[in-house]
C-alpha cells in the first residue's frame, strides 16, 4: 500500500475548533452546537452485534474498537473518506513502538534480542 | 526483557517473518525473563495505545502479522521449519503467551511465578481509539484492568460504559467480558453507545487526554521534561491552542497510510511530532510538528507543501530579538574563533523561553527512577515518590540544564535511572546468553530479592537518605540471592545510572519571563554556563562507596560515562560525564559540563585561546559585558534660536544623545516630519508646524542589536509682531484698506493669507518692499447677517506665511458704519 496524499490533514477538525470557539464566544455556551458523533452499534471481537444483557445486568462481550469503529472507519463503500482502523494502526508510532521496525541479525552487536528495533518491540 | 525471536542462523534479514522464541520450560522462562508481550501489555501499555505488537504477533508485512487472539489458533512464521509447524500452545513457552505475574492477576501473594496469558481469555490490547477520542474517559480505570490482564474489557471499562466481570483469572471471558452500564442503551435488542457517548467522541482530542501520559505529578511522561497541563497561560502561554494546536502537523503534509518506517508521512491518528536526541523510534516523520518559526516567522507558511497553515495569529518576535542583540552575530558554530551566528542560530527558542515559571507545588518533574524496587503500585520502578521528584523553579531560576543537538543549545531535564547490574564477566547474571560485564539484573530478580527482605525501593525505603550500608546490604542480598539462582560464587552487583538529558519544549513561558532581556541573565557566574544542576531528587541524599558503583557505558569502550551516548558536544561527539561512577554521591554538575568537554580547547569570538571548560566558562562567564551594546539615551533636546525658550515654529533644534558603545549608529525621526536624521548630536532642526510630537532616538549597537528612546516635544506658533496699523473704513461702503506693520523683514515671508471674516479668503503676495509693512485693501461683503446694532462687523484673520509654514497669525475686527 502506498502513502496517500490527503490535502487538508486535520483541517476540518482545527476549524470546527476555531468554530466551537466562535459559539462560546457569541453564546456563552460550552459544548453546544456540536454534531455528535453518527450512532455506533457496539460490536464483539468478531464483528457481531453484542445483544442487550437479558436479564439485564448480566455480564456481556466487551466491545472491539476494531470491529465497532472498524464497521464504518474502513468500509470504503459507505464512508470512502474515512481511514480503515488498519490504515490508521499500520502508519501510528504511538500503536507500532517499533514493530514495524524490527531490523536484521546484527552479528556486530550479538544481543539476541536488545537490538532487534528501536522501539519497545525489540529493545527488550 | 525476553527473548522475543528466535536468532536467525547466519546474520540474514527478517524478510519473510519471525520465528517466536521458545524457552525450554516453564523454569527456563522464569529464570530469564522479566518482561514478556503480556507483560508489556500489564504495565508498559498504561501509557501506550494498544496495536502494533500487543494486538499483532509483529511481521515484517504488516498483512500478514498473526493476530495476538488466535496465537493458539494460527501457525505463526517459523523460519526454522518447512514446512510450517503448527500453531503454538500452551505447550510453548514464548515471550507472547507466558508473563510473570508482577501484578498478582490471581491474587495469590506470588509476584514471581509464570501466567499463561491465553489470548482468548484475556482479549488483546486493539489501539484504543477513545483513550485519545472520548473526552471524559477514564485512564486509571483503564490502567487498574491492564494490571489485572483484562486487556478487551479496558477499553469498555476505560470508555466508562462497563465495569469489570467477577470471574477470576484463567476462566473464559476473564478479560474478555464485563457488565455494561447506562453509557449504552438498548437498540432492537442490540446494544449502541448512549448520547452523551457521542456527543464526547472529539474529532480532535482532548489536551486533557493527552495530559494522562505526557504532563503532569504520576503521567509516566511527566518524569521526563517536567511538563504540566494546568490550562494556566501565565505558565504556558500556548494552552488556548491545545497540543493539537501545534501537534495537528501542517496542512498539505501527507498522510501515511503504509505502515513503512521509511515513510516521512505520519498517519492520520498519529500527532505530529518534534525531534527527540535519544529517540530513534521511527525517525523518517520526525519534524513534521508545526515549529515556532513556522507561526511566529513564516505566518504558518511551508514553502515546500506551498500552503498556510493556521498561524493562530502568532506575533513575529525580529524586531525584539533585534532590539535585544540576539539577532547580531557574536556567536560562533565551532570554538573556533570565527564569528559566524547569532545567538538565535544556535540556541532553541525554547532555552529562553521555557522557565516553567510558577513555584505552585505541582510544578514538579523527575529526577531520578529508582530502578532497585517496585513502586506503591507494583511497578518495578519507583520514578513519582516524594524523593526522587524535583522542582522545576525556585522563584527565580528554572531548573533546567543545557545540551547540544545539531549544532543548537535545548532545554533538558536529565533523568537518571539507578539499577543493579553485574559486573562478573564470567557470569551471565540476566540469563539472556551473553557473557559481559555490563548485565542488568533481571527486574523480576531484584523484586523477588526486595520481596524476601522487606524492601521496596532504596530511596523511598530509606526516606531519600541513602548510605555506603544500605547501598551495600543490597548488594550483598542481590549477590547471595544470584549465586543461589544460578549456583555460582561470582555474582558482583553494582549500582549504576543512566543519565538521560530529554528535550524540553513545552510550558512556553510569557515573554517578559524570558530569559535574554539582558546578557548578564546568562553571561555571569552561576547562571546559564555554570549554575549547579542536581542530579537527584529534591529529597533525596544518595551516598555510597566507589567501590559500590560502576559506569553505564565506556565510549569508544574506554571512556567511562554515566550518560546516555545521545550527550554530545556541538560537533557531534559523545561528551563523557561521570555522576555516579568514580563518585562517593550521585553529584551535582555544573550545566556546562553538558556542553563543553573539560579538556578541549577553545577559541573565543575574542581570538584569544582557552585551554580548558573552566577556562572557556570563565570567558563566557564575562564576554556579555565585554561586547559593545547599544545604549540609547537621549541627553538634551535644545531650542537652538531661543535657547531655554519653548520651540516656535522656525525654531531651530538641536539634539543629542548620550554615548553608546563605540561603533553604534545614531539615528532620529522626529515626528513632525518624514525622514531620519544620523548621529550622536544634530543641530539646527527646523520646526516647520505646531503641534506635539515624539522625537525617537534610535541607537543600533555594533554587533547589530538595536535600542530605543523617545521623548516629546510641544511646538507653538510664533507670538505675532505684525499689528493693525489703521483700518479706513467709510459709512456705507464696502471698500476697507488695512493697514499691518511690523511684518517680518522681507527675506522671512513671503504672503498673506487673509480670511475676512464675511466668508471669503485670499493669498496676498508680498508687496515687493522691504519695509515691514503692507496694504490690504478689500471689498467687504454687506450682508445684514454681519450687522451689529448699525455697524457690520468682521472677525478678519491674517497668517504671514513662508515657505506655506505658517509663521504668524493675527485677528481683529473690521467695523464698516452702515
Ligand atoms: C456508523 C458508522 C460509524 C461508526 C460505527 C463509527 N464512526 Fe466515526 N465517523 C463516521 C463518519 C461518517 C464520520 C465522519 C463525519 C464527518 O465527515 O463529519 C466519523 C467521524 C469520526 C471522527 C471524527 C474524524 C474527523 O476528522 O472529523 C472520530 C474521532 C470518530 N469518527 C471516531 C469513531 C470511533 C472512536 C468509533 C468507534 C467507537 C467510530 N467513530 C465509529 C462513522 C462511523
Amino acid at each position: 500500500m502506498e502513502d496517500i496524499l490527503i490535502m487538508k490533514r486535520y483541517h476540518k477538525s482545527i476549524f470546527s475548533v476555531t468554530l466551537l470557539l466562535t459559539a462560546c464566544l457569541i453564546f456563552g455556551l460550552i459544548g453546544t452546537g456540536f454534531a455528535a458523533h453518527v450512532p455506533i452499534p457496539l460490536l464483539d471481537a468478531d464483528g457481531n452485534p453484542i445483544a442487550t444483557p437479558d436479564p439485564a445486568g448480566t455480564v456481556a462481550p466487551a466491545f472491539s474498537v476494531k470491529t465497532t469503529c472498524g464497521a464504518c472507519h474502513g468500509d470504503k463503500v459507505t464512508y470512502p473518506q474515512l481511514l480503515s482502523y488498519d490504515e490508521i494502526e499500520n502508519h501510528s508510532y504511538h500503536a507500532q513502538l517499533g514493530a514495524n521496525q524490527l531490523a536484521e541479525w546484527n552479528s556486530a552487536n550479538p544481543k539476541p534480542w536488545g537490538q532487534q528495533s528501536p522501539g519497545h518491540f525489540g529493545k527488550w | 526483557m525476553a527473548h522475543i525471536f528466535a536468532d536467525v542462523p547466519g546474520g540474514v534479514k527478517f524478510e519473510l517473518g519471525m520465528e517466536p522464541f521458545a524457552y525450554a520450560s516453564e523454569a527456563d522462562f522464569i529464570d530469564r525473563v522479566d518482561l514478556s508481550v503480556p507483560g508489556m501489555m500489564q504495565d508498559c501499555a498504561e501509557c501506550h495505545i494498544g496495536g502494533g505488537g500487543m494486538e499483532y504477533v509483529p511481521a515484517p508485512n504488516l498483512a500478514d502479522r498473526v493476530p495476538l487472539r488466535d496465537f493458539y489458533a494460527t501457525a505463526v512464521f517459523d523460519h526454522l521449519t518447512t514446512p510450517q509447524t503448527g500453531a503454538y500452545s500452551a505447550a510453548d513457552y514464548t515471550a507472547f503467551n507466558y508473563f510473570i505475574d508482577t501484578y498478582d492477576v490471581d491474587n495469590d501473594g506470588d509476584l514471581n511465578e509464570v501466567q499463561e496469558a491465553d489470548f482468548a481469555k484475556l482479549g488483546v490490547l486493539e489501539m484504543d481509539c477513545m483513550l485519545c477520542h472520548l473526552k471524559g474517559y477514564e485512564y486509571v480505570d483503564r490502567r487498574d484492568m491492564l494490571r489485572a490482564a483484562k486487556f478487551d474489557a479496558s477499553r469498555a471499562v476505560g470508555a466508562g460504559v462497563a465495569e469489570q466481570n467477577n470471574v477470576s483469572f484463567g476462566t473464559a471471558g476473564y478479560g474478555t467480558s464485563v457488565y455494561y452500564n447506562d453509557q449504552v442503551v438498548d437498540n432492537g435488542g442490540f446494544l449502541e453507545f448512549g448520547s452523551s457517548i457521542l456527543a464526547n467522541l472529539k474529532a480532535t482530542p482532548p489536551s486533557d487526554n493527552c495530559a494522562f501520559c505526557h504532563f503532569n505529578h504520576g503521567g509516566v511522561d511527566w518524569k521526563k521534561r517536567g511538563d504540566n497541563w494546568k490550562n494556566d497561560p501565565n505558565y504556558d502561554v500556548h494552552t488556548v491552542l491545545g497540543c493539537m494546536g501545534c501537534h495537528e502537523g501542517k496542512i498539505g503534509s501527507e498522510i501515511g497510510t503504509s505502515g513503512d518506517p521509511n515513510s516521512s508521512a505520519i498517519g492520520q491518528c498519529d500527532p505530529a511530532k518534534g525531534n527527540a536526541p535519544y529517540s530513534s523510534l521511527w525517525n523518517a516523520n520526525d519534524n513534521t510538528m508545526k515549529t515556532c518559526a513556522d507561526c511566529h516567522l513564516k505566518a504558518g507558511w511551508d514553502a515546500g507543501l506551498g500552503e498556510y497553515s493556521n498561524d493562530f495569529g502568532a506575533p513575529d518576535p525580529t524586531a525584539r530579538h533585534q532590539a535585544l542583540g540576539l539577532t547580531a552575530q557574536l556567536c560562533q558554530t565551532a570554538a573556533d574563533g570565527n564569528v559566524n551566528a547569532s545567538h538565535l542560530d544556535i540556541l532553541e527558542c525554547t532555552v529562553c523561553h521555557v522557565r516553567k515559571a510558577t513555584t505552585e507545588a505541582w510544578n514538579t518533574g523527575g529526577a531520578v527512577v529508582d530502578a532497585t524496587g517496585p513502586d506503591a503500585e507494583g511497578r518495578l520502578a519507583d520514578h513519582e515518590n516524594e524523593y526522587v521528584s524535583r522542582m522545576m523553579f525556585d522563584g527565580t531560576v528554572t531548573n533546567l540544564s543545557y545540551a547540544w543537538q545539531n549544532g543548537k543549545i535545548y532545554a533538558t531535564n536529565v533523568l537518571n535511572t539507578i539499577f543493579w547490574r553485574d559486573k562478573e564477566p564470567t557470569f551471565d547474571a540476566n540469563g539472556d546468553g551473553q557473557l559481559d560485564a555490563m548485565d542488568a539484573l533481571l527486574m523480576t530478580d531484584v523484586l523477588a530479592d526486595d520481596l524476601a527482605k522487606g524492601w521496596t525501593n532504596i530511596v523511598k525505603d530509606n526516606s531519600g537518605t541513602v548510605t555506603n550500608i544500605e547501598v551495600g546490604a543490597r548488594i550483598a542480598s542481590l549477590n547471595a540471592y544470584l549465586n543461589t539462582k544460578w549456583g555460582v560464587t561470582n555474582a558482583n552487583v553494582k549500582l549504576a545510572t543512566l543519565a538521560v538529558p530529554f528535550k524540553v519544549n513545552h510550558n512556553v513561558s510569557p515573554a517578559s519571563y524570558a530569559l535574554g532581556h539582558d546578557c548578564a541573565d546568562c553571561h555571569a557566574p552561576g547562571e546559564f554556563f555554570d549554575r549547579t544542576y542536581a542530579m537527584q531528587g529534591d529529597g533525596m541524599n544518595l551516598t555510597f562507596d566507589s567501590t559500590q558503583v560502576t559506569p553505564f557505558t565506556k565510549l569508544g569502550g574506554t571512556t567511562p560515562t554515566d550518560f546516555h551516548p545521545s550527550l554530545k558536544d556541538r560537533a557531534g561527539t559523545s561528551i563523557p560525564l561521570q555522576v555516579l561512577s568514580g563518585n562517593t554521591t550521585l553529584r551535582d554538575i555544573e550545566t556546562g559540563e553538558m556542553l563543553y568537554p573539560p579538556s578541549a580547547s577553545y577559541t573565543g569570538a575574542d581570538g584569544n585561546p582557552y585551554a580548558t571548560r573552566a577556562a572557556w566558562v570563565a570567558y563566557l562567564n564575562t564576554v556579555g559585558g565585554a561586547v559593545g551594546q547599544a545604549v540609547a539615551t537621549i541627553a538634551s533636546i535644545d531650542n537652538a534660536t531661543n535657547p531655554g525658550s519653548p520651540f516656535e515654529v522656525g525654531d531651530a533644534m538641536d539634539l543629542t544623545a548620550g554615548a553608546s558603545a563605540a561603533g553604534s549608529t545614531y539615528y532620529w525621526t522626529v515626528q513632525d516630519a518624514p525622514g531620519t536624521l544620523t548621529g550622536q548630536t544634530v543641530t539646527g532642526y527646523v520646526l516647520n508646524n505646531p503641534g506635539t510630537f515624539q522625537v525617537l532616538l534610535t541607537v543600533v549597537g555594533p554587533k547589530g542589536d538595536l535600542k530605543q528612546q523617545w521623548a516629546k516635544i510641544t511646538v507653538v506658533n510664533k507670538a505675532a509682531a505684525t499689528t493693525v496699523d489703521s483700518i479706513v473704513a467709510n459709512s456705507g461702503s464696502a471698500t476697507v484698506t488695512i493697514n499691518l506693520i511690523n511684518l517680518p523683514a522681507a527675506a522671512d515671508y513671503d504672503e498673506l493669507y487673509v480670511r475676512y471674516g464675511d466668508g471669503t479668503w485670499e493669498t496676498i503676495a508680498y508687496d515687493g518692499t522691504d519695509d515691514n509693512a503692507q496694504t490690504v485693501v478689500r471689498d467687504y461683503r454687506l450682508r445684514d447677517t454681519y450687522l451689529n446694532g448699525t455697524n457690520y462687523v468682521y472677525t478678519t484673520t491674517v497668517q504671514v506665511k513662508n515657505g506655506g509654514v505658517v509663521i504668524e497669525t493675527i485677528k481683529f475686527k473690521v467695523t464698516i458704519p452702515q
